[in-house]
């Protein structure tokens, strides 16, 4: 009786080794850009990066498992200001089998990674420009479309403000989604009456101040159109609020929302209004459009504890398709990952949660709605 | 109180020259520290353009990879003016290489990152002068903090001084006049000086009462003498030519002895002169002429040489008195010796229109190494002397403006006495 119990363990645990020897390791390499200048920041930023990475991770581990795989991932944050390292990285990525790149958000970055690694499968968390969407099918995005935003942007902005309102723009002329929103703005915008009187090209993220002041002055307008990231728009906003307080400012999802991004709360921003698009909503809300979103929102001190941030959702998101991509498809290696991904990637990494409406009112970035087509 | 001023004169003077030698030490300083940095820096110009150059050249590749969409001259541009640069240039390798360089500045050109063959970065920056390094800001700001140190540190211490040193010395200085003034709150070896200096004052004080005292009774006791035996001969039956004798002693004793009281009363007041324009050489005969009378002047042999008759404006009386005491001195002092010479030499001259000298040298024993010291009290030339009679005639002298000299005599190797007058004075 001794002996078979004996035997009856050494069954089980072979067999439950056996099983965990199976397990085929799927390799994700975790790519983003930080601003290291603003050191606050990014701290938080980083510290909510690890957090969604590592609660997607807890979350599917079981269902990985139980498919016969093991997210493995490696994680490359780098400096924004250096854009070439998007491509060193991915290069390096692809040199290391990595089956999958994840990020980074910002277009022109992610348009280097594509480059850098052109037969790894590669997910933006919200890069967002047409080139992005023009891309290999191998090489996908979970961000809004700049068209869809700025074509919502356009038509919220229409109907908030007088009929015969003109609008000038400032762009971030090294910023591709940026002036990509430009375009798509300008072109819903003059198909339902909104004039653009004027557009300033601007490089960098602390432009020089008076070509601005001086841009403003001459073309006064009601409207204000600022589709850049939100350090530089923050900056803009200022100064041009200075001059004329009852501007209006509209932007692109660069601005961040309430959790993040400097427009928000800005000790010169404290009156200014104006209105904002992103992919995504806030986090009490974007989580329920998502498997794994609606797990944490079963939890209450899990979904308290989530991070706000679209990037934490983007991620989140992506790790649920990485799992349910793998679980159906089965792929061996990463070979057969590549080619499942470039045949049925679309379903598993798109956007979910349509374009949300932001205001920004009193120097608040708040949450309007949502609009989903 | 002159005393104090030139303390806090030298105390000035002093802070003056440390404030000088830190603003040198300054100044050297700020130079040395400038060629220094102009010397480093320039070694290490190059390299850190080399850093810069890379960190352009990798921004701009991920610019120029984006293809069109990318905005390689305005990131460019931008970069130029973040990194304080001349110019940022990106061209194909031929069009780069062939560009013209100019010596004002630096020039770092590397690969593209990713893009090699087709592009090269051109970083361009100003060489920097040496005056750049001279940083004129700080070393205005360093130089008026040394001056307001100097400035704050003279009116310390010159408050601190005035205080501490100056009032205690110029106490000490009326303390010398005899007044006994010490305060507890004076460094204590000013206060020992001021004891021993109070303390020495009145032993001086002493002293010279005792000396002067001697002197002058020594004077009138031996006038005195003469006339008690004149006066106890003439209690006596004498001739009548003896008795002519005995009066005519009194008569020549009297003089002195008024001329004695006069001298030492003239000695402690002021010299009241009543000048008229008369002959100096009938003023000088009167007093030759006396002396030459005078027993004591038996085998002096008196050589005078004089030039034509001056005419100035002079007390007569006064000035008599300062040659016959000259003069007499001199006889005095040739009898003082056993043997040798017996002259007395008037010399007296027009000197330049403006002066006129008067040079009295004899063959007596001559005076101390220090001349002029006969004019202080207590310093006479004879043994029971009290100094009194030359330091009246060199206040009688002053008081014609002129001045009254005391020296070794080359020629008689006795005493030489030089009167010199103004022809022309406000007497």
């Amino acid at each position: 009786m001794k002996s078979l119990v004996l035997l009856f363990i050494f069954i089980i645990a072979r067999t439950s080794f056996a099983s965990d020897n199976k397990l085929i390791p799927i390799k994700v390499f975790f790519l983003e850009a930080l601003a290291p200048k603003d050191t606050t920041s990014s701290e938080r930023f980083q510290k909510e990066y690890d957090f969604a990475v590592q609660t997607g991770k807890d979350l599917t581990k079981k269902k990985l498992n139980d498919c016969g795989y093991d997210l493995v991932d490696s994680q490359k944050l780098y400096d924004a200001s250096d854009t070439l390292q998007a491509m060193e990285n991915s290069r390096k990525a692809q040199d290391e089998d990595a089956w999958l790149i994840v990020g980074p958000r910002r277009s022109n970055h992610y348009l280097l990674v594509a480059k850098g690694a052109e037969s790894t499968p590669t997910v933006s968390t919200m890069a967002s420009s047409k080139e992005v969407n023009e891309l290999d099918k191998i090489h996908l995005t979970i961000g809004q479309s700049n068209e869809s935003m700025a074509e919502v942007l356009a038509k919220e902005t229409k109907s908030s403000v007088k009929k015969s309102a003109k609008y000038i723009s400032i762009v971030n002329d090294d910023c591709i989604s940026c002036k990509d929103f430009s375009v798509a703005f300008d072109k819903t915008a003059s198909s339902i009456g909104l004039k653009k009187v004027a557009e300033l090209k601007i490089v960098g993220e602390q432009p020089d101040p008076k070509e601005i002041e001086k841009f403003y002055r001459k073309h006064k307008s009601d409207i204000v159109l600022i589709p850049n990231y939100s350090k530089v728009s923050a900056y803009i906003i200022g100064l041009i609020y200075k001059i004329n307080q009852k501007t209006f400012f509209v932007g692109g999802d660069g601005w961040g929302d309430n959790k993040y991004g400097f427009v928000h709360n800005s000790p010169q921003l404290k009156k200014a209004n104006g209105m904002t698009v992103k992919g995504f909503p806030p986090a009490d809300k974007g989580l329920g459009y998502f498997g794994l979103g609606k797990e944490i929102l079963a939890e209450p001190s899990r979904a308290a504890a989530f991070p706000a941030s679209g990037s934490a959702q983007s991620l989140l998101k992506i790790i649920e398709g990485v799992t349910e991509l793998v679980c159906e498809a089965r792929p061996a290696n990463k070979d057969e990952f590549e080619s499942v991904f470039k045949k049925a990637g679309q379903k598993y990494f798109y956007n979910p949660w349509g374009v949300s409406v932001f205001k920004l009112s009193e120097g608040e970035v708040v949450f309007d709605k949502t609009i989903r087509k | 109180m002159k005393n104090s001023k030139s303390l806090q004169h030298y105390v000035n003077v002093s802070w003056l020259i440390s404030g000088c030698l830190a603003f040198a030490a300054t100044l050297i300083l700020f130079v040395g520290f400038a060629l220094h940095n102009y010397s480093s820096e320039s070694r290490t110009a190059q390299a850190k353009l080399d850093e810069k150059a890379l960190v352009v050249a990798r921004r701009l590749s991920g610019e120029l990879l984006l293809g069109d969409r990318g905005a390689p001259k305005p990131v460019a541009l931008e970069m130029s003016k973040e990194m304080g640069l001349a110019e940022a240039i990106f061209d194909s390798p031929a069009s780069i290489e062939t560009r013209a360089v100019n010596d004002k500045f630096l020039y770092s050109t590397v690969k593209a990152p990713f893009l090699e063959d087709k592009f090269l970065v051109r970083v361009v920056t100003e060489k920097k002068s040496l005056l750049e390094y001279f940083n004129f800001s700080v070393m205005f700001i360093c130089f008026t903090i040394i001056g307001v140190l100097i400035g704050v540190g003279i009116f310390i211490q010159t408050k601190y001084l005035r205080k501490h040193l100056v009032r205690p010395i110029q106490a000490l200085v009326d303390t010398s006049t005899g007044e006994k003034i010490a305060c507890d709150s004076w460094p204590k070896e000013l206060q020992e000086i001021s004891e021993r200096l109070n303390d020495s004052f009145q032993d001086r004080e002493q002293y010279v009462y005792s000396q002067i005292a001697r002197g002058v009774i020594h004077d009138i006791k031996t006038i005195l003498q003469s006339l008690k035996i004149a006066s106890d001969l003439a209690s006596e039956s004498q001739t009548e030519a003896r008795m002519k004798n005995l009066l005519k002693v009194s008569q020549l004793k009297l003089p002195d002895l008024l001329d004695i009281v006069d001298t030492t009363l003239d000695g402690s007041r002021d010299i009241h002169i009543k000048a008229q324009k008369n002959s100096l050489n009938k003023t000088l005969e009167k007093s030759l002429n006396t002396l030459r009378s005078l027993p004591i002047s038996n085998g002096v042999d008196f050589i005078v040489e004089q030039d034509n008759e001056i005419f100035i404006s002079h007390d007569s009386v006064q000035l008599e008195r300062v040659f016959t005491n000259l003069i007499k001195n001199g006889v005095e002092s040739i009898n003082e010796l056993e043997s040798g010479e017996r002259k007395i030499h008037v010399r007296f001259a027009l000197e330049e229109k403006d002066f006129v000298a008067v040079c009295i040298e004899d063959s007596g024993k001559g005076l101390p190494k220090n001349a002029d010291s006969v004019f202080r009290l207590l310093k006479s030339t004879k043994e029971h002397g009290s100094g009194i009679g030359l330091r009246v005639s060199k206040k009688i002298v002053e008081a014609h403006h002129g001045r009254l000299s005391a020296s070794h005599s080359r020629n008689l190797g006795g005493a030489k006495f030089d009167v010199v007058l103004p022809t022309e004075g406000s007497v």
